[in-house]
């Protein structure tokens, strides 16, 4: 055993390191740990998250190690569970000096977390299957028996579509979300693994329509699926689109507390906003004047006007209700 | 008065008993009993348990059935290429479990290569499917070892007194279903608690339901209750079983050749059953892969990526399959010598853990300030893998160390050895050979383990299960093809070396002793 031990400990770094955990999908977040630590000489020893498990698994594991921490760094690629972390005495505040010009709606006030390079919440469509002009203009159009059993969406427990229906929850109120998923299930809704499983289902043709992410919709776009997106609740009358941006934070009790503020400092600065939005995730950049490969900025869409500590708030109640719903 | 014998027997199972009936009274009297009866008065969860255990049981019947009729075809009959089977046959094992469902999904999914054929691989019914493919391989031991244990005189006698059928049903079947009865254990406990397959096909069973439990509300506790009755379950079809399940891998990878049935239509079955299950477990979503890795350089691509998690991963889980085997080898022999009598109860409970609540109580337990070098050097993981499967290397090692003859071990201490010595001279070079065979289902299984490892991998050290889980966000695409494809072949090598490590020990012993170990 003492050899095994031995063993082992070829594996743990030596010199200047930070632990980070993020749930940014790998393709997209390995690039960029890789050049921070080609320009700090700070290794980065990564933790990823899988699509089937996406967020939870690590913010789990966060809450499992509070009282121990071995991460310093938590990127989410959402807002919801960052919040739930706050809420559970897990992170602790860092006011990072590259996140001056992200708009105050992305930031936390007290400083535990801070939003960057966004996703919107859109419907992707099949081309082939429908026209533009057919399309559901509302959250609530999805309700129409024109589309039953046509629409397919991700587990609303987990990930991205869990925050999302924890804002609509906080949007409308419990009554009325409440009312709207038990419709939307009895018109025979299709759930699925994860948000890149909706784009492929409809990209195959197997459904017309499906509620996913940004960074879903254009990889579909980009690898030639007949798909386009479409942003939902436009209209000045409308609550808008659910934009959630990627959130950093410092774990509390972090055993690299000066390379974890170096770390969220770099993913912070304009230079990252700009390669997520250059690359194949096209990530929608907070940063003023940064450029969008998509052409969509935050500016140019009608973004739900929403308190994000709020949304966090209501994640364990809406899902509770969700998984007596949807989870048979 | 009750023998000694019988006292000893019984040790175990009235200690589990015991510790089940104090679990019933104790719950009785907390707040767990009533949430357990809530649970179970629950018509979601009612649905999710039935669902759960028709799965778990259509899976066992299914391995049952296929793995009696594989096991009699190869002891039995003049089965073509059956030197090939037997070499292959547990290679399915060597495919995760998550894996193969996804290369099933790359012929019968969104983008499948026969969608045109309207077939679907969804709902209970795929996952039965593809748990049967996985497991079958566990009965198919269990039936082999057993056929193969019979000694080749009763066979003769027992076919002079009437024909083949004769001869299956009244000797062959009551002999090898004992130890069927064990693999079977196996094969359901192994099924209820899978994840992998039920998540990527959308079944929502006890499994997800304990993950989202967790994962969706960081509730460790009702994860536990809804857990508990299942776990009760297992337990007590492990005591119901548990003589079967030693006997299960007697003789753990021998086989004695004997009369073979060479009637045509037997031939012509075996002949047609067993390439249909090498196709369907191994054959098939291995093409699969390589039709959508679509050329070599995208392999090359695949190892390039995945470098680190692919030296990680030989590495690491090499080490951790021999950290299995050996323990799993000691306690086989302490339980086997009259010690250490609760380790096959205890290691039972272990192993009918779900393995998502197994990795949170290590996090629980062993996280904790001072102990940091557990996570960070990938110990805790270790532990994982071992909680896993140090229970399932001490049921298959148990009758091997159980037929080393305890004389010669009397006759070395005779002579002046110390117990030590014993068992260096002794009891390690004889177990040795099934040892590697059971380092390799180790090795095998860890490098396919992701239940566990989603939360326990060190950071900065990913297994490159890990990594294809991760890349299978998008699809059985060529990348992550590539990756399995390289993973593949780097398990099948081991794997071949392995056999040929084994080839020559027991080459050696036969030609070096008695055989005593036969």
């Amino acid at each position: 055993m003492l050899l095994f031990l031995v063993a082992l400990c070829g594996s743990c770094s030596r010199g200047s390191a930070v632990t980070l955990y993020t749930s940014l999908d790998q393709v997209y977040s390995e690039p960029i740990i890789k050049d921070f630590e080609t320009q700090t000489g700070i290794q980065v020893k990564a933790v990823y998250d899988s699509e089937a498990t996406k967020t939870v698994g690590l913010v789990n594991r966060l809450i499992a190690e509070k009282n121990s921490p071995q991460a310093d760094v938590f990127w989410n690629s959402e807002v919801g569970r960052t919040i739930v972390l706050k809420n559970k005495g897990v992170l602790a505040p860092y006011m990072s000096p590259n996140a001056k010009e992200i708009p105050a709606f992305f930031k936390d006030k007290q400083g535990y977390w801070t939003g960057f390079a966004a996703r919107a919440r859109v419907l992707v469509y099949n081309t082939k299957m429908v026209k533009e002009a057919d399309l559901p203009k509302t959250m609530a159009d999805l309700l129409s028996p024109k589309w039953r059993g046509k629409v397919v969406m991700a587990n609303p427990l987990f990930g991205s579509a869990g925050t999302h229906f924890a804002a609509l929850f906080n949007q409308w109120g419990d009554d009325k979300a409440q009312q709207y998923c038990k419709v939307l299930k009895a018109n025979g809704v299709v759930l699925v693994d994860g948000n890149s499983v909706v784009r492929d289902k409809v990209g195959a043709g197997e459904y017309p329509i499906g509620l996913t992410d940004t960074d879903d919709a254009y990889s579909g776009i980009q690898s030639g699926m007949p798909i386009q997106m479409a942003f939902l609740d436009q209209d000045s009358t409308g609550i808008g689109t659910f934009v959630m941006p990627n959130t950093v934070c410092l774990i509390k009790g972090g055993p690299n507390r000066k390379n974890a503020e170096k770390l969220i400092d770099y993913l912070l600065s304009p230079e990252v906003e700009a390669k997520l939005a250059a690359g194949d995730s096209m990530q929608i950049p907070l940063h003023p004047g940064v450029a969008a490969k998509s052409g969509v900025t935050i500016d140019k869409i009608r973004a739900m006007a929403i308190d994000f500590v709020a949304v966090g708030d209501k994640l364990d109640s809406a899902s509770r209700f969700l998984q007596e719903l949807f989870a048979r | 008065m009750k023998s000694p014998v019988f006292r000893r027997e019984m040790a175990g199972p009235g200690a589990a008993l015991l510790g089940l009936a104090f679990l019933i009274v104790y719950a009785s009297q907390t707040r767990l009993g009533s949430d357990i009866i809530g649970v179970l008065r629950d018509s979601r969860m009612a649905a999710i348990y039935w669902r759960t255990l028709g799965i778990a049981l259509g899976a066992s019947v299914a391995a049952t059935f296929g793995g009696l009729a594989l096991g009699y075809f190869l002891t039995e009959t003049a089965l073509p290429l059956s030197g090939l089977f037997k070499t292959v046959f547990y290679w399915p094992l060597i495919l995760p479990p998550y894996f193969l469902t996804a290369a099933w999904l790359s012929w019968l999914g969104d983008f499948g290569l026969l969608k045109g054929l309207g077939l679907r691989l969804a709902g209970p019914g795929g996952c039965i499917f593809l748990m049967a493919l996985y497991l079958t391989p566990l009965v198919v031991v269990a039936v082999v070892n057993a056929a193969s244990s019979q000694p080749g005189e009763g066979k003769e006698a027992a076919l002079l007194m009437g024909n083949q059928g004769r001869y299956f049903r009244r000797i062959w079947l009551p002999r090898v279903m004992p130890a069927a009865l064990g693999g079977v254990f196996l094969v359901f406990a192994l099924a209820l608690n899978n994840y992998s397959i039920p998540s990527i096909l959308a079944v929502n069973t006890l499994s997800t339901e304990v993950y989202t439990e967790f994962g969706a509300f960081y509730d460790p506790y009702r994860a536990l209750v809804k857990s508990l009755p299942f776990f009760a379950l297992l337990m007590m079809l492990f005591l119901a079983s548990r003589k079967n399940l030693t006997a299960a891998f007697a003789d753990l990878g021998t086989g004695r050749p004997g009369i073979r049935d060479g009637r045509p239509a037997i031939r012509t079955t075996g002949a047609v059953l067993w390439p249909a299950y090498v196709l369907a477990a191994l054959v098939i979503p291995v093409i699969g892969l390589i039709l959508q890795t679509k050329s070599p350089g995208q392999v090359w691509k695949a190892i390039s990526i995945a470098r680190p998690q692919i030296a990680f991963s030989l590495w690491f889980n090499a080490l951790a399959a021999a950290f299995i085997a050996v323990p799993g080898a000691v306690l086989a022999y302490r339980h086997s010598r009259g010690r250490a009598k609760g380790a096959m109860t205890l290691l039972a409970a272990l192993f009918v853990v779900p393995p998502v609540l197994a990795a949170v109580g290590l996090i629980f337990l062993l996280n904790r300030p001072g102990l940091g070098l557990l996570y960070q050097t990938g110990f805790l993981l270790y532990l994982g893998y071992a909680v896993r499967f140090v229970p399932l290397a001490f049921f298959l090692l148990l009758p091997a160390v159980n037929a080393i003859p305890r004389e010669l071990e009397e006759a070395s201490l005779l002579t002046g050895s110390t117990p030590a010595q014993s068992r260096r001279r002794i009891f390690w070079p004889l177990v040795i050979p099934a040892g590697l065979m059971v380092w390799l289902l180790s090795f095998f299984l860890c490098s396919g383990e992701a239940d566990c490892a989603i939360l326990l991998y060190p950071p900065g050290a990913e297994t490159i299960a890990m990594r294809v889980l991760s890349l299978l966000h998008y699809g059985t695409g060529p990348i992550v093809n590539g990756l399995v494809l390289s993973q593949l072949a780097l398990l099948a090598g081991a794997g071949l070396l392995c056999r040929a490590a084994y080839g020559m020990l027991s080459k050696k012993r036969g030609g070096g002793s008695s055989g005593n170990a036969q």
